[in-house]
């Protein structure tokens, strides 16, 4: 399966890089199986959405706790965004 | 990725179609008015199809339309004019009327199989990458509720491409196609379902 973002582990987080010039439509609703602390590291006007909430702006340093089964995406803004992806056992 | 011609043309429908238009003052929900803010029509609801924000909004604007107080344009009028938002229960399941939804090969195989249909267990049906089934639950005419199946498999290739949607739409005589409880009807209407059913356009066929 292809995903919309680029990949590294650093410091056993995973910082992922979805490109300005991704598919808006890659940007698919989905939710993931663990529970999750994300880090924004780069983003110009990119929004984060949960079910049922209204799109918010990612704003770099913020820091976003998403519950396992929980249905969420994000909407592409300007240039990059980058994120650090801790997944919580 | 739409290209600048689909943005302009959007662009231009949403200019000349204006959609969410209060007409009077009311009290709205903060989706509502995120909606018109941003000037985004009933078919591009940025809440998850099926969730309870999208119905939400969905019903919201049946109640304002039914009291006169918004103006829609044609696309969002046939949505809040159809039994979309309105859930039944079928065998004890919850189920949603007028909303699309994909189907696996299994239980599309099942249904052949009730219907007479001489279907070889076992043998997929569908090319590699998987050709799309949907179905959808409507009210019949007697009051009863009818689950259509339908699909295309290359729905999404051709929707996306102006001429092809106008050739299928002609071919299919979709303008003659006003029954909700036939396939043809959705497969001539799906691409207002688009963003629900992952599909590349809103455009209708």
């Amino acid at each position: 399966m292809d995903f919309p973002f680029e990949q590294i582990i650093s410091d056993g987080n995973l910082v992922r890089t979805f490109q300005e010039n991704v598919d808006d439509e890659e940007l698919k609703w989905h939710f993931d199986l663990k529970d999750r602390w994300v880090t924004i590291l780069e983003s110009d006007n990119w929004m984060f959405q949960m079910d049922d909430d209204l799109p918010n702006k990612l704003n770099v340093n913020d820091k976003l706790f998403i519950p396992k089964f929980a249905w969420h995406r994000v909407i592409k803004g300007n240039g990059n965004l980058v994120v650090s992806i801790e997944e919580v056992e | 990725m739409k290209n600048i011609l689909e943005i302009l043309r959007e662009y231009t429908e949403e200019k000349e179609n204006p959609t969410l238009v209060l007409k009077k003052n009311a009290k709205i929900s903060e989706s509502l008015n995120y909606h018109i803010e941003n000037g985004l029509s009933l078919t591009n609801n940025i809440y998850r199809v099926y969730s309870t924000g999208y119905f939400n909004l969905v019903n919201e604007v049946r109640d304002l339309y039914e009291q006169d107080l918004i103006e829609l344009n044609e696309e969002d009028t046939l949505m809040v004019e159809s039994d979309l938002g309105k859930a039944i229960i079928i065998e004890g399941q919850e189920v949603y009327l007028d909303a699309p939804f994909l189907v696996d090969e299994d239980e599309v195989l099942e249904e052949a199989k009730h219907r007479g249909k001489n279907v070889k267990l076992g043998k997929p049906f569908r090319t590699s990458g998987g050709p799309k089934k949907f179905a959808v639950y409507v009210k019949t005419p007697g009051g009863g509720v009818k689950k259509v199946t339908f699909g295309d498999p290359n729905l999404r290739v051709r929707n996306n491409n102006k001429a092809a949607s106008k050739s299928f739409r002609a071919r299919h005589k979709c303008d003659q196609k006003k029954d909700r409880t036939t396939a043809g009807y959705w497969s001539c209407n799906v691409g207002r379902y688009a963003k629900q059913l992952g599909l590349s356009s809103g455009n209708s066929w």
